[in-house]
């Protein structure tokens, strides 16, 4: 028997055939990135030719200016400070509960910030449901203040979430040497782990900041006016889109200098680390250690989870023993759920091909393309709808009112999520590995399957489940793009609140907590394997 | 939109209904000043009487809301722009809370949070379905200004449909004892026929002082309204 000629690919063919598949990447994720490119770009047109109606008064923009960037700089910082210490402190240490208390923080990721900030109304105030528990009044705390509390508590889940994966990827031997040569455990952690974990970290901020920009709910309930506050109030009193639309342009600007000074700080250096096999101990807690991170962690889980879940549940009874009838919203739940579901996969998949190439190679196009995709995540939701009901009547007429364009709009509004995770597990793995494989004979789409997908898995599920919970929630885009009579839970709920019906609404909140929590298992499962 | 046959105009009272027959009031909607039945002392005789100085602070708005903004239109044709950005102004003077619905602004007033609001009569009534809504009241304001307000609901035919049997059939069962008591009952608007009544706790609207505003123009200075709202500072 005699073996076949043995072709030994040279260094020129694996970089040829590299080359070549690497092409369709990029048309792949320029393809993609269409619809996201679609608000923003059709929205600066407007302005452009339509010019900006009635100008907004300077002393008024420099007001909404400096508003919104104060709110998105606290809540940032808070969100990122609150999310590390709960995943570090479930991660690392051997408090007692530690894998409840590791999904129990996870969990406010799932209240809509409407729901929040009403949730905080309901609890607070002469009448409050706190109030009444504690026997005297917490004033509710309107404007800035509430506005910081609300967003940084419910979207502290988010930097938990992304910072949990990146916490266990840190190779424990850099740590344990720093340990062993002396260092305090607050040293090891300010200089070495959060030094690791920062890549997850910017990822964390950008997530939780730009989603600030964008939030509606929560500073027009509690009453704090940013850009998206006013966006939206120029939208409702004025028949003049003009002056909104200009507003819009601004934020995006605002969002885009976050980017760019993001950019300009990014460290360089690149860190492909391997995932680690090697068990690590866990910080033997003690006494007031474990005490008090006993009581950071309840006080978390009781601010951001007990107490809204309570005011639900109590508007449920109240209405209830008043008379008013118990209705599922099983027909809502099914329409939220397979929105969410399609969108979430989508976006994953759309954000695969934009990941690769902007971890394989940072230059122009791969900095559009990620500036893209975050610069409609910042847009608030109203304004994306607004620019997708005006472009799709003049281009895209047979897709107006769809489910089709609702869909492809969400995939447009959350992909940057999708995009970061992904980005996040790919940085982690040498790129060679790609280039092996293609060099070692395997087709493009064996490449994709036994080694891109792999790689990238862990950032997939947690992009699809991020952008499947933010969907879900979405309220002012899906308000302008549903097709007629596609009420959505997040739809129940607003429009229950908004005409007094609370026991409606606290029943299409409880079943938005409940069916979001199942992502969100997936989402936690694999970190409590250990 | 296609004119509507004469009997189905007749079956409300001719106020109700559009002058050329576009459309039919199929429910009313009474703008009201809600009210702290345990802080609030003294209540506001006419609309004027809300911008005085007693409710620095404690008047709760929605200056977006549709409501808000269909009140500001009777208010331009009942007086005029400039004495509606005036009465505007002095409101804004007086630090009104601004809510984003009206819903939240009857449940602050019940517990207190702020002393009264303008908003429609019928949220009250939802809250007290709800099983709160004890501590706050409605209060229309007696002097026939634009303070009590009657908005209807209303329905009409779009003149291209392909389906004007189905359409008139609709309207027609709005204006049906059915549909009229489906909404004195449940979502405790006014019914707008002969012989149903508005629900208990609700006056009739006989007894309400409501002020004298053709319907028919309010459209036509909805715009307005919103650039003088914009212009007094309240958004």
């Amino acid at each position: 028997m005699t073996a076949g000629p043995l072709t030994v690919p040279t260094e020129k063919d694996i970089q040829k055939k590299g080359r070549r598949s690497s092409r369709g990447w990029w048309a792949a994720a320029a393809i993609v990135l269409l619809p996201a490119l679609i608000p923003p770009i059709s929205l600066t047109w407007q302005v452009v030719t339509e010019g900006i109606g009635t100008p907004i008064p300077f002393d008024r923009l420099v007001e909404l200016f400096l508003g919104t960037l104060a709110l998105t700089v606290a809540v940032t910082i808070t969100a990122l400070g609150i999310g590390t210490a709960t995943a570090w402190l479930t991660n690392r240490t051997n408090v007692p509960g530690r894998r409840l208390w590791m999904i129990l923080a996870a969990l406010p990721l799932v209240i809509p910030s409407y729901v929040a900030a009403l949730t905080i109304i309901g609890a607070t105030g002469p009448g409050g449901l706190l109030s009444t528990w504690l026997g005297f009044e917490i004033p509710t705390p309107y404007g800035f203040v509430g506005a910081w509390l609300a967003l940084s508590v419910f979207l502290a889940p988010m930097a938990h979430l992304i910072v949990t994966p990146a916490l266990r990827m840190i190779d424990p031997a850099t740590e344990e040497a720093a340990t062993g040569l002396g260092a305090s455990g607050a040293r090891v952690f300010f200089t070495i782990t959060l030094r690791q974990l920062r890549p997850a970290l910017v990822s964390a901020g950008l997530m939780v900041g730009l989603y600030t920009i964008s939030d509606f709910g929560a500073v027009s309930l509690l009453r704090f006016d940013t850009f998206t506050r006013a966006i939206f109030t120029l939208y409702a009193g004025q028949i003049d889109r003009r002056p909104a639309a200009a507003l819009s342009v601004v934020l995006m600007v605002l969002a885009l200098a976050i980017l760019f000074i993001e950019r300009r700080t990014r460290s360089r250096a690149g860190y492909h680390l391997k995932s680690t096999s090697r068990r690590r101990s866990r910080l033997n807690l003690t006494g007031w250690g474990k005490g008090a991170t006993l009581g950071f962690l309840g006080t978390f889980v009781m601010v951001a989870l007990i107490v809204p879940i309570s005011v639900l549940v109590y508007w449920l009874v109240r209405g209830l023993s008043a008379g008013q009838d118990l209705g599922v919203f099983w027909d809502e739940i099914a329409r939220s759920l397979s929105v969410s579901v399609i969108a979430a996969v989508l976006a994953a998949a759309a954000s695969l091909p934009i990941a690769m190439v902007t971890t394989w190679k940072r230059g122009r196009f791969s900095n559009a393309a990620e500036t893209g995709t975050w610069a409609v995540y910042a847009l608030p939701h109203i304004t994306v709808g607004v620019a997708v009901v005006a472009f799709s009547l003049q281009w895209l007429r047979p897709l107006y009112q769809t489910i089709a364009l609702l869909v492809l709009t969400y995939v447009a509004m959350f992909m940057a999520q999708a995009v970061s995770t992904t980005q996040d597990s790919l940085r982690r793995a040498s790129p060679d590995l790609e280039d092996a494989s293609r060099g070692l004979g395997r087709g493009p789409f064996q490449t994709l399957r036994r080694v891109t997908v792999p790689l990238a898995g862990p950032g997939l599920v947690a992009g699809s489940a991020l952008v499947f919970l933010s969907v879900m929630k979405e309220l002012p885009a899906t308000l302008l793009l549903r097709p007629n009579g596609f009420e959505t839970l997040a739809i129940r709920i607003w429009s229950s609140t908004g005409e007094g019906f609370y026991t409606r609404a606290s029943v299409a909140g409880l079943a938005l907590l409940a069916v979001s929590i199942v992502p969100l298992l997936a989402l936690t499962y694999r970190d409590l394997s250990d | 939109m296609s004119s509507l046959p004469a009997d189905l105009l007749s079956k409300v009272e001719s106020k109700f209904a559009d002058r050329d027959g576009r459309w039919v009031g199929t429910s009313g909607r009474v703008r009201t000043f809600v009210y702290n039945i345990d802080t609030t002392i003294g209540l506001p005789l006419t609309i004027d009487d809300v911008t005085d100085q007693r409710w620095v602070g404690q008047v709760g708005v929605a200056p977006t809301n549709g409501s808000f903004l269909a009140f500001v239109s009777a208010m331009i044709l009942e007086r005029g722009e400039d004495a509606t950005l005036e009465w505007l102004q002095a409101l804004e003077a007086n630090d009104p809370q601004e809510y984003p619905k009206n819903s939240p602004i009857v449940a602050a007033a019940d517990v207190g949070e702020i002393d009264g609001g303008l908003v429609n009569h019928y949220y009250l009534l939802r809250l007290r379905a709800e099983g709160e809504g004890d501590d706050a009241e409605n209060w229309f304001i007696p002097a026939g200004d634009v303070g009590s307000l009657v908005m209807p609901a209303g329905a009409g035919i779009l003149a291209n449909t392909d389906v004007p049997d189905v359409a008139l059939q609709f309207v027609e069962f709005l204006l049906s004892d059915e549909a009229q008591s489906f909404f004195a009952d449940e979502t405790y608007e006014f019914p707008l026929i002969e012989g149903i009544d508005p629900a208990v706790g609700l006056p009739s609207m006989d007894d309400i002082a409501t002020p004298d505003v053709d319907l028919s123009e309010l459209a036509g200075v909805l715009e307005d309204a919103t650039r003088l709202v914009a212009e007094a500072g309240l958004v």
